[in-house]
């Protein structure tokens, strides 16, 4: 029995994905290493490090909220917590990313798995605190 | 406790730690998080909520940074980790709901134990380069998971698929313990395609590594709304073990399966003690 290449229609397919992951990897990387210069820069250095530890529960979109209205008056946490946010979502970006190119491969059966893959993680995320 | 150093010291010996626990992790096919989470909570002093909040996100960084690498050299078998997902996303969606039912020390007992056991058939086929004699079983064979990767020397080593079943419990756990720990459940992943499905190490680890940070995103974002990610833990946790996972992740496609095996056997080890540990003291 012939084996079937582990990535459809070979480098194309996953050359996308990668990008996906590279891109989403990078821009997160570069917000987390600006934000905390930024952070240092203003002083934040003298604090002790206890000091960061509260919790206050929030709903995702809050929270989304939060980090943009945040970094838009140039609080550097709050594009730490975009950079998160970046983070969060890569993987996310990459499962749909999978299901427009298994749909151009014409593979539904793979299309249908990665549509599962998709709204499970979407109701978790959203859905579930 | 180093929580009382200075913000700066702080933040710098938080990144070194990460840098170590990413280059690791990449190696063994884990996301870092059982490294980094003991780090942070024994070693530095961090509440365990917000160390494991830190870590799972982490986890998709070292996922995301190092499948990327592996995609291009074709290791990682997207059909296999696709459908596997299913299993392990479930599972992290039943953790987080059970999170808050279940006893935390108990888990980390029986864990423990099933890391332990599962370490055994490692240890015994220690220098194996390929699984012989495997045969494609049913769902193998309906869901198309056989596939062939590279060698170093670019020859393509071809591979079936078994027991397709026992590898999709397996994950469906994987992805439990993911939800209710905020780990990437790295070892457990392995172990199902590896033991379970009897795949090359090579392309287990590397799938893994491709699945863990979806599996992650899941209890990532329930973590996030529970408010135990904190930017200024989690920034230079993620730059680190991104950091380390690209080093380590370079390291491994040159790497032999017998290599890989011989650095993921202790460190299995090592896990399983440290959750039996953390089981009777609490």
């Amino acid at each position: 029995m012939k084996a079937e290449p582990a990535t459809p229609r070979g480098p194309n397919f996953s050359i996308l994905i990668s990008l996906v992951l590279l891109v989403g990897v990078s821009l997160a990387a570069l917000i987390l290493a600006v934000g905390l210069v930024i952070f240092f820069a203003h002083g934040g250095a003298n604090e002790p490090a206890s000091s960061m530890f509260s919790a206050s529960p929030h709903s995702l979109l809050g929270v989304v909220r939060r980090a943009m209205s945040g970094t838009l008056q140039g609080d550097p946490q709050a594009l730490l917590g975009l950079g998160v946010l970046v983070l969060l979502a890569t993987p996310v970006l990459r499962v749909a990313a999978s299901i427009a190119l298994f749909l151009a491969e014409k593979d539904w059966l793979y299309t249908v798995v990665t549509l599962i893959v998709l709204g499970i993680l979407l109701y978790s995320i959203f859905f579930i605190h | 406790m180093a929580v009382h150093l200075s913000l700066v010291v702080f933040e710098a010996v938080v990144l070194a730690s990460a840098l170590a626990a990413g280059f690791v992790g990449a190696i063994a096919g884990l996301g870092g998080g059982v490294l980094l989470v003991p780090i942070l909570t024994i070693g530095l002093g961090v509440d365990v909520r917000f160390a494991i909040g830190a870590s799972i996100v982490s986890v998709i960084a070292t996922s995301s940074g190092a499948a990327a690498a592996y995609v291009k050299d074709h290791l990682t078998n997207l059909r296999i980790g696709m459908f596997l997902e299913v299993a392990t996303t479930s599972g992290a969606i039943t953790g987080a709901v059970i999170a808050k039912f279940v006893n935390a020390r108990v888990l980390f007992l029986i864990f423990g134990f099933i890391l332990l056991l599962s370490a055994m058939p490692l240890i015994v086929r220690l220098g194996e380069e390929l699984p012989k004699g495997i045969r494609n079983d049913w769902f193998a064979r309906h869901m198309r998971l056989a596939s062939a990767y590279p060698r170093p020397d670019g020859q393509m080593v071809e591979y079936q698929v078994t027991r397709v079943p026992l590898g999709f419990i397996v994950m469906y756990v994987a992805g439990i313990t993911s939800g209710l720990l905020g780990i990437g459940s790295g070892t457990l992943k392995v172990l199902a395609m590896d033991t379970g499905m009897r795949l090359p190490m090579k392309v287990s680890s590397t799938t893994s590594n491709f699945m863990i940070g979806v599996t992650a995103a899941a209890s990532a974002g329930i973590y996030l709304s529970r408010g135990f990610v904190t930017p200024l833990l989690a920034a230079p946790v993620a730059l680190g073990v991104l950091g380390g996972a690209t080093l380590g992740s370079r390291f491994l496609v040159g790497a032999s399966n017998t290599t890989i095996r011989k650095v993921f056997v202790p460190l299995l080890i090592a896990v399983a003690i440290e959750m039996l540990i953390r089981g009777v003291q609490g």
